[in-house]
C-alpha cells in the first residue's frame, strides 16, 4: 500500500496534528455511496464533501453518503441566497492537487470554511475520500470537526 | 493473551478503545511496521478482514497474542 500523491497532504496534516487515522486502499469509486459499498460500510459512516461557491469563497459541506445536501438550509446558515454547487471546471481549477470529485474536507491551507452535517456525529468514526477515488481515510468524527474547524449544522434534506 | 503493552511487533494486536458509551473497541493484527518509533505506522488486518495502514493514537494499546517471558515494556 502506498500513499497517493493526492492523499499525501491529507496524511501529513493528520500526522502534524497527531491524529489517529487509517488509510484504506480500495477499487476506484466515483461516489461516496459506491465507496461505502466497496468498503462494506454503512453509508452513514462514509462522508462526501460538496464544494460550494459562496460570496465568502469556497465552502466545503461534509455529509453522510446516504444524505442529500439541502441548499436551502445551507443558504440559511450562511445567510445568503448566493450559494451554488461548484462546477467540475471550477473544482479542477481550485483544487488541482485532488482528483475531480474527491476533495476532502481537510487540508485547509486555502482557509475554506467547513460545514459538517450533524448526522455524521452519530458515528464515532468517519471515512472520507483522501483526495483520490482509490484511497480513503478513516478518522474520528470529533477529530474531523476539530481539525477542519467545522461548524456542525443540519445540512441534509429531511 | 498477554494484555500488557509492549513495543509493537509483527503479529501483535492493536486495540483501539471506543470513546463513546456502547462503542465497541476495534482490533487489528500488525502485518508490517512502517517507519520508526515514535512515528511508526502499521499495515494491519482488521477483524473484518480488510487491510489498511494505521497510525494509532494515544487511545491504542498493543497486545501480544502469546506471552513472551522477555517481553519488553511498552512505549505506548
Amino acid at each position: 500500500m502506498t500513499t497517493h500523491t493526492a492523499s499525501r497532504r491529507l496524511v501529513q496534516q493528520l500526522e502534524r496534528a497527531s491524529i489517529s487515522y487509517e488509510l484504506i486502499d480500495h477499487p476506484r469509486t466515483t461516489t461516496a455511496a459506491a465507496e461505502a459499498e466497496v468498503l462494506g460500510l454503512d453509508p452513514r459512516e462514509v462522508a462526501k464533501t460538496v464544494v460550494l461557491v459562496t460570496p465568502e469563497g469556497f465552502v466545503r459541506a461534509v455529509l453522510p453518503a446516504s444524505a442529500r445536501l439541502d441548499l436551502r438550509k445551507v443558504r440559511t446558515h450562511l445567510d445568503t441566497k448566493d450559494v451554488q454547487l461548484a462546477t467540475e471546471e471550477v473544482l479542477a481549477g481550485a483544487y488541482p492537487e485532488f482528483e475531480l470529485g474527491a476533495v476532502p474536507p481537510l487540508t485547509g491551507e486555502d482557509g475554506d470554511r467547513v460545514l459538517v452535517d450533524r448526522r455524521l456525529r452519530e458515528s464515532e468514526w468517519v471515512v472520507l475520500e483522501a483526495g483520490t477515488h482509490e484511497q480513503s481515510v478513516r478518522l474520528r468524527t470529533d477529530d474531523l470537526v476539530d481539525l477542519s474547524h467545522g461548524q456542525v449544522l443540519d445540512l441534509s434534506q429531511d | 493473551m498477554d494484555t500488557t503493552t509492549h513495543v509493537a511487533e509483527v503479529g501483535d494486536l492493536i486495540v483501539i478503545a471506543g470513546h463513546r458509551v456502547g462503542e465497541a473497541e476495534r482490533t487489528a493484527e500488525i502485518l508490517e511496521i512502517l517507519g520508526e518509533v515514535p512515528n511508526e505506522r502499521f499495515r494491519v488486518r482488521w477483524d473484518d478482514g480488510h487491510e489498511s495502514v494505521l497510525r494509532p493514537g494515544s487511545d491504542a494499546t498493543v497486545q501480544r497474542v502469546t506471552t513472551r517471558p522477555s517481553a519488553r515494556k511498552a512505549k505506548r
